[in-house]
């Protein structure tokens, strides 16, 4: 009788000591299989990042080429320069063949130029600087900029320049024109509420308009390298982008996103 | 009452030799299955090393002119000892009619990660970059 008992006692033991490897084995699966998801999600992942990263690099490889330009940027300030003309007449073409290309080779991927196509936006912390046209920059109204230092050179003759500054306001305002053939003009003026500044260069008229919420109007029909400095008194939240947007989508995916422009 | 006793240890045989028989059927059918499907980290860092060094390519200007020469030496110096590597440009440019190969050949029966970018050279001219990533056999 003693001995029977010890033969179920044993029977018991064995099933329960099986029950748990059986448990362990089915633990040890599970998560080799979720480790194993996981890995492959990290892949996919890498993958469109892979792209997106890519996509963004070559339209601001486009784009910086396509406008002569280049971008600086600190705590208070951005910078855009441009060597020659604002925008080269084939930047359209280029950025069409692009997504063209892109969108041919990469099913899954849909990229949209609606909003840089007619014109031309750099955002950098929601202040939006416009290339309207090859001769023609705009910035927008913004309550976050409060001054600027614009530096031109240009390498036909100033023949004249003019100015209409009004006081008044908070902006700070520094401007400086030069020529390798002579002439020239410079303002360095805080407090100011508008400017106007009217100069003939070459033959040719250049106008810049600054109102008091902050709007610049420069138009320029003469070739010049330029800098334009935007000063502004918040914090930097987000760096330089174009609203170029690029859709990413797959089964049960979706990324939306708008291009960084990349420092080259 | 022997016979009871020795019936008790029968069944404990019996369930001993069962669960053996199981277990050795589980441990071979996990085996299978998981050497079937497996993704390991070392998988995921072949894609990421692929990914970097092409990315390095682009940042340094390689791939700006198209010359194979150029895109041969920076990647050379580029590569890990242990990996290999071939990477593969296609779009509309002249040289090799539009496809150029640079790196090792393709290993057969190998395992190796493939991955995609996006590029265009210093005159915009656009060409996709396919990348493929294996361990280098130690010698």
């Amino acid at each position: 009788m003693v001995g029977n008992k010890k033969g179920v006692l044993y029977t018991l033991s064995f099933t329960l000591f099986a029950l748990i490897i059986i448990a362990l084995a089915a633990l040890y699966f599970e998560s080799s299989s979720s480790s194993e998801s996981r890995l492959i999600e990290l892949a996919f992942s890498q993958k469109i990042v892979d792209l997106d990263d890519s996509i963004s690099k070559s339209i601001s490889k486009i784009v910086y080429n396509g406008m002569n330009m280049n971008l600086d940027y600190s705590n208070t300030s951005f910078t855009v320069s441009h060597v020659g003309s604002f925008e080269n007449s084939d930047l359209d073409d280029l950025l069409e063949g692009f997504v063209s290309n892109v969108e041919g080779d990469f099913s899954n991927v849909n990229i949209s130029l609606d909003d840089f196509d007619s014109q031309k936006p750099i955002v950098f912390d929601s202040i939006n600087y416009i290339v309207k046209d090859s001769k023609t920059i705009e910035i927008e109204e913004n309550s976050k900029i409060v001054g600027y230092e614009i530096n031109l050179s240009f390498s036909s003759n100033i023949s004249s320049c003019v100015d209409s500054i009004s006081g008044g306001g908070e902006f700070s305002f520094v401007f400086n024109a030069v020529s390798s053939e002579g002439g020239g003009c410079s303002f360095n003026q805080v407090g100011i509420d508008d400017v106007e500044i009217d100069m003939i260069v070459g033959g040719v008229g250049i106008d810049l308009d600054i109102e008091d919420d902050g709007e610049l109007d420069f138009s320029a029909n003469q070739t010049m390298n330029s800098s334009i400095k935007v000063l502004f008194d918040s914090d930097v939240v987000e760096g330089f982008s174009v609203p170029i947007e690029v859709l990413f989508s797959d089964v049960n995916f979706v990324k939306r996103s708008n291009v960084s422009l990349v420092f080259g | 009452m022997k016979i009871r006793n020795k019936k008790g240890f029968v069944f404990t045989l019996d369930l001993i030799l069962g669960f053996t028989i199981f277990f050795i059927a589980l441990s071979i059918s996990l085996f299978f299955v998981a050497r079937g499907s497996q993704v390991s980290l070392s998988d995921y860092q072949l894609l990421v090393v692929g990914s970097d060094i092409v990315d390095l390519l682009d940042n340094k200007g390689a791939f700006d002119s198209l010359d194979e020469d150029v895109i041969s030496n920076e990647m050379d110096s580029l590569i890990p000892a242990s990996y290999d590597m071939l990477i593969r440009l296609q779009g509309d440019f002249s040289e090799g009619n539009g496809t150029i190969e640079i790196g090792s050949e393709i290993p057969s029966r190998r395992l190796l990660i493939a991955g995609q970018r996006v590029g265009v050279t210093s005159n915009s001219t656009y060409f996709k970059v396919t990348y493929f990533t294996w361990p280098r056999l130690q010698e």
